[in-house]
């Protein structure tokens, strides 16, 4: 009875306030979509992060024949190889495996990459090709440690790190991420004020309800509940419509187009599970936004 | 029932007082008539009585409670025992008769199958049984008063408040009003009536409380409205 009375206040208001609520859903729906983008793009750089880590490796170029760089007088000979596997043995467990690559198996290697560039390959010497090291390390962000070990020795020429490369995608996906969470608070904020005002509006349209039941003692529960769930509602249907959104942009942009970047990304993009898990932010979020700002409007403007 | 202890209202940025150190009591069951000209503190009373307002001085005992004491969430369980009606109806224009008065139940959370028994007995008590399927344009204004009553008694109010009831009314409908509010009071209702009719105040010969400027000027038993008039 109670509840059946407060749901037929509620869907006579919302009808009466159809584009006040329909503004609420818009902005709504748009804020939360663009926190979800947010969230997603956090995701996406942890996993790729993650798989990018474990296949993370550090090469230790050794010095070629005819190299110009003056850390390279000659090339490398058998006692310098020695000494820098000693040296990068002696740093285990931080290192976990050294590999050591022959000029034989860079050319196989450098075939292999350039299969499809024949002229390359004729083109190319396979003297030129410098050995190397390639190094796991247990932990990847500790790439300065092998660099300060390694660096100078001779024989050495390169130390080069992948992470390099890494840090700049991290850096833009992180810019991308910090601008969208700026957005989404400011989209809220706008979304608060608007939802505020629709409740307004409504406890304003329907002033002579709430003053008769003021009047015959209805409590202010009773009074308030057909407001506040309109501005929650309004929020909800927001918070779906935006995470529809965000479906969308997945099915189509993401498991479509960027599909073609995931070698660049390493491991995989963010699946339906990434997705799923921010749909309880959106509603949680957008709901608590709702009754916050409906509440603070009521108890500014409709008095009990 | 309803009593004042040196009651004072000043409204805001106002250096007159709405009511000036008002004391009296109006007793279980009695039929009260509020008279003065307007802006003498007539419904500032009626706001007082309903904790619309607070007093700047004094107490008011209502139904037996000190209404300064009262926590705000206690306020609607006040109101459920008092029933206002106003000059102005204020009936809703979307509802038909029987659901305006239904309307006083549903939102202090009446079990359906008691409204659905109580309204048709108090809209047979006004009179209007008869005219429940109406809206309230489609009546007089007299019967429009008689839905308002209705709706201000349908829950069985000890105390039953009334502003300028018959002002907007012609002679004939509010003799009318009059006497279904004094059949109201016969069922043991306490009534209190601010009124400017003199000739129905006349008629009545019921208590009458003359307010002038704020202060209680003249309080008889069984009175008329004016010496003068």
């Amino acid at each position: 009875m109670r509840l059946r009375f407060v749901f037929s206040e509620l869907s006579n208001s919302l009808r009466r306030n159809s584009l006040m609520m329909f503004a609420v859903v818009v902005i709504t729906a748009f804020s939360m979509l663009i926190l979800s983008a947010a969230l997603l793009v956090r995701s996406q750089v942890n996993i790729t992060k993650h798989s990018f880590y474990q296949k993370l490796q550090v090469s230790v170029w050794l010095c070629p024949e005819n190299s110009p760089h003056p850390q390279c007088p000659t090339q490398a000979n058998d006692v310098q190889i020695q000494a820098i596997q000693s040296q990068l043995n002696s740093l285990r467990p931080l290192v976990t495996n050294v590999d050591f690559v022959d000029q034989d198996q860079a050319w196989s290697i450098f075939k292999d990459l350039f299969a499809n560039q024949p002229d390359l390959i004729n083109n190319t010497d396979p003297k030129a090709l410098p050995e190397s090291f390639v190094v796991k390390l247990s932990d990847p962000k500790k790439f300065d440690v092998i660099s300060t070990a390694v660096k100078g020795m001779p024989g050495v020429d390169i130390v080069q790190n992948q992470d390099d490369f890494l840090h700049k995608l991290f850096g833009i996906m992180n810019a991308v991420r910090f601008t969208a969470l700026a957005a989404t608070g400011v989209l809220i904020v706008a979304a608060g004020v608007l939802i505020g005002v629709a409740v307004q509006v409504a406890a304003a349209s329907r002033r002579r309800e709430t003053g008769i039941m003021r009047l015959v003692g209805a409590s202010r529960l009773y009074i308030q509940l057909p407001f506040l769930l309109e501005g929650v509602l309004a929020a909800l249907i927001g918070a779906l419509i935006g995470f529809a959104g965000v479906a969308a942009i997945k099915h189509f942009l993401v498991d479509g187009k960027l599909k073609a970047i995931v070698p660049v990304l390493g491991g995989r993009l963010i699946g339906w599970a990434e997705v799923y898990a921010t749909l309880p932010w959106l509603i949680g979020l957008s709901v608590v936004v709702a009754a916050l700002a409906s509440f603070v409007t009521l108890r500014r403007y409709l008095t009990v | 029932m309803i009593r004042f202890d040196n009651v004072t209202k000043t409204y805001p940025q106002q250096a007159r007082p709405a009511l000036n150190d008002v004391s009296l009591e109006v007793e279980k069951g009695e039929f009260v008539f509020l008279v003065g000209a307007s802006g003498s503190g007539k419904s500032t009373f009626l706001r007082l009585v309903l904790k619309e307002e607070k007093p700047t001085h004094g107490h008011i005992h209502v139904a037996g409670k000190d209404l300064s004491r009262l926590s705000p969430w206690k306020v609607p369980g006040l109101r459920r025992q008092l029933g206002t009606v106003f000059q102005d109806f204020r009936l809703l224009p979307n509802k038909t008769v029987a659901q305006n008065v239904a309307f006083a139940l549903e939102v202090i959370g009446r079990p359906r199958s008691q409204i659905a028994k109580v309204v048709p007995e108090v809209l047979e008590l006004v009179g209007l049984a008869d005219k429940s399927g109406r809206l309230p344009g489609e009546l007089s204004g007299g019967e429009q008063q008689r839905v308002a009553i209705a709706r201000a008694f349908v829950n069985r109010p000890i105390v039953l408040l009334a502003d300028e009831p018959t002002g907007n009314l012609d002679p004939s409908t509010s003799v009318g009003i009059m006497r279904l509010l004094d059949r109201i009071n016969r069922t043991g209702t306490t009534v209190v009536m601010a009124t400017h009719d003199a000739q129905i105040v006349d008629s009545m010969r019921r208590r009458v409380i003359e307010l002038e400027g704020g202060n209680v000027v003249r309080d008889q038993s069984r009175g008329v409205y004016g010496y003068s008039s």
